[in-house]
C-alpha cells in the first residue's frame, strides 16, 4: 500500500534528463552526488532532499526530485562530478515535469 | 529569452582549433557569448584568435584578469583600461581591493584560497559609484576541498550578502580552463543559488542579464 500525503505538503515532482560525457556513466554520477550531498547539506540537509534514480542506460540517465530541491541536486551533481576527477562533463538535456515527457525526449 | 553568458573560459594553452571546440561545445550548452580569458602577457596572442573567430561569425570576446598583489601592478593596468576588452581585477588584499574598485574595471573578482575578507562595505559604496559587478569563478569553488571551500563560502557569502546591500550585481562565470569544465547555464544558475544564497531570479541575472549587459555597455559585442 502507498502511504498518502496532504495535498500541499508534496512539492511538485521534476525529473531531469542527464548526459554525461566522459570516462563516467550517468549511473555512477548518481552515487557520487548522494554522497557529495552529505558532504555540502549534512545529514539534516540531505534528509529533506529528493534524489531518485529512475532510469539509467549508458551516459543518459533520468533523475526524480522536487521543484524546491533541484538547484541542491544539481549542485550536488556538479560536485561529485569534480570529487571524482574523472574527464568528464555533465549536460542537462532538459528538466520535466513528468516521466512520460522525458522518455519522448529521451 | 535570456541570453546566457560565460565571461571567463581560460584559453591558456588552446591553438585555434581547440578554442573553435570551446565556442562549438558553450553554444551547444546554450550560451549566448562566450568570453576567452587569459592574463595581460597573452593578450596579443587571445585577441588574434578572438578577432578569427569574430569573422567567422562567432559571438566571443576578449576577456582578461590581473591579480592586483602591488601597487605596481596598478601600472600595467591603466595601459589595459583604454583597450576594448573586458577587464577584471582580483585583488589578493583588503587594501589591494580598495584600490581596485576605484580603477574603473568592468568587474572585480573574488578569489578563492585566502583567508581574509577582501570586499568590505567601503569598497561596495566606492563599486556602486564607479557601476562594477563582482564577478565568483564556479570551477574554483567546486575544485576546492572540504576545508578550503568552507573557509572560502563563509567569507564569498558574506561578499556577497555586502555587495547585493549596495545594489551591486553579482555576476557568474565558469573559469573553466579545460573543455570539460564548461558548465550548463542551468548547472551555473544552480551553484550561484546554493552556494553563494542569492534568489533563483538573481542567480539566473548573475549569469544572463548582468554580464550581457556590461557586455552590450562596452560594446564587446
Amino acid at each position: 500500500m502507498k502511504a498518502k500525503l496532504p495535498i500541499g505538503l508534496a512539492p511538485p515532482k521534476r525529473y531531469v534528463i542527464i548526459e554525461v560525457k566522459g570516462d563516467l556513466d550517468a549511473y555512477k554520477l548518481v552515487g557520487l552526488a548522494t554522497k557529495a550531498i552529505q558532504d555540502l547539506y549534512g545529514v539534516l540537509g540531505a534528509c529533506e532532499l529528493r534524489l531518485a534514480l529512475r532510469y539509467s542506460k549508458g551516459k543518459r540517465a533520468i533523475v526524480e526530485t522536487t521543484n524546491r530541491d533541484l538547484p541542491k541536486i544539481l549542485t550536488a551533481l556538479a560536485f561529485g562530478l569534480f570529487k571524482s576527477g574523472l574527464d568528464a562533463q555533465l549536460r542537462i538535456v532538459g528538466v520535466h515535469g513528468t516521466i512520460k515527457k522525458c522518455f519522448k525526449n529521451i | 529569452m535570456r541570453k546566457y553568458v560565460d565571461l571567463k573560459v581560460w584559453c591558456l594553452k588552446s591553438n585555434n582549433e581547440g578554442l573553435k571546440n570551446i565556442v562549438r561545445l558553450g553554444n551547444e550548452m546554450g550560451f549566448w557569448a562566450i568570453g576567452l580569458a587569459c592574463h595581460p602577457d597573452g593578450l596579443d596572442r587571445v585577441q588574434k584568435m578572438t578577432n578569427a573567430l569574430i569573422s567567422e561569425g562567432h559571438r566571443v570576446f576578449t576577456s582578461i584578469e590581473v591579480k592586483l598583489q602591488t601597487p605596481q601592478s596598478i601600472k600595467t593596468l591603466s595601459k589595459l583600461l583604454k583597450k576594448k576588452i573586458f577587464l577584471s581585477i582580483t585583488p589578493l588584499t583588503l587594501e589591494m581591493a580598495r584600490k581596485a574598485v576605484k580603477l574603473g574595471a568592468s568587474s572585480i573578482v573574488l578569489p578563492v584560497d585566502r583567508k581574509k575578507l577582501i570586499f568590505d562595505s567601503v569598497c561596495a559604496k566606492e563599486l556602486a559609484k564607479q557601476e562594477g559587478a563582482i564577478e565568483i569563478h564556479l570551477v574554483d569553488l567546486l575544485r576546492s576541498d572540504r576545508r578550503k571551500l568552507l573557509r572560502a563560502l563563509k567569507m564569498i557569502r558574506l561578499e556577497v550578502k555586502i555587495a547585493r546591500k549596495y545594489g551591486i550585481p553579482v555576476i557568474v562565470s565558469s573559469g573553466a580552463t579545460k573543455t570539460i569544465e564548461l558548465l550548463d547555464p542551468i548547472v551555473m544558475a544552480s551553484l550561484a543559488e546554493t552556494l553563494l544564497g542569492i534568489p533563483r531570479e538573481a542567480a539566473l541575472n548573475s549569469i544572463s542579464d548582468y554580464p550581457y549587459s556590461i557586455i552590450k555597455k562596452e560594446g564587446l559585442i
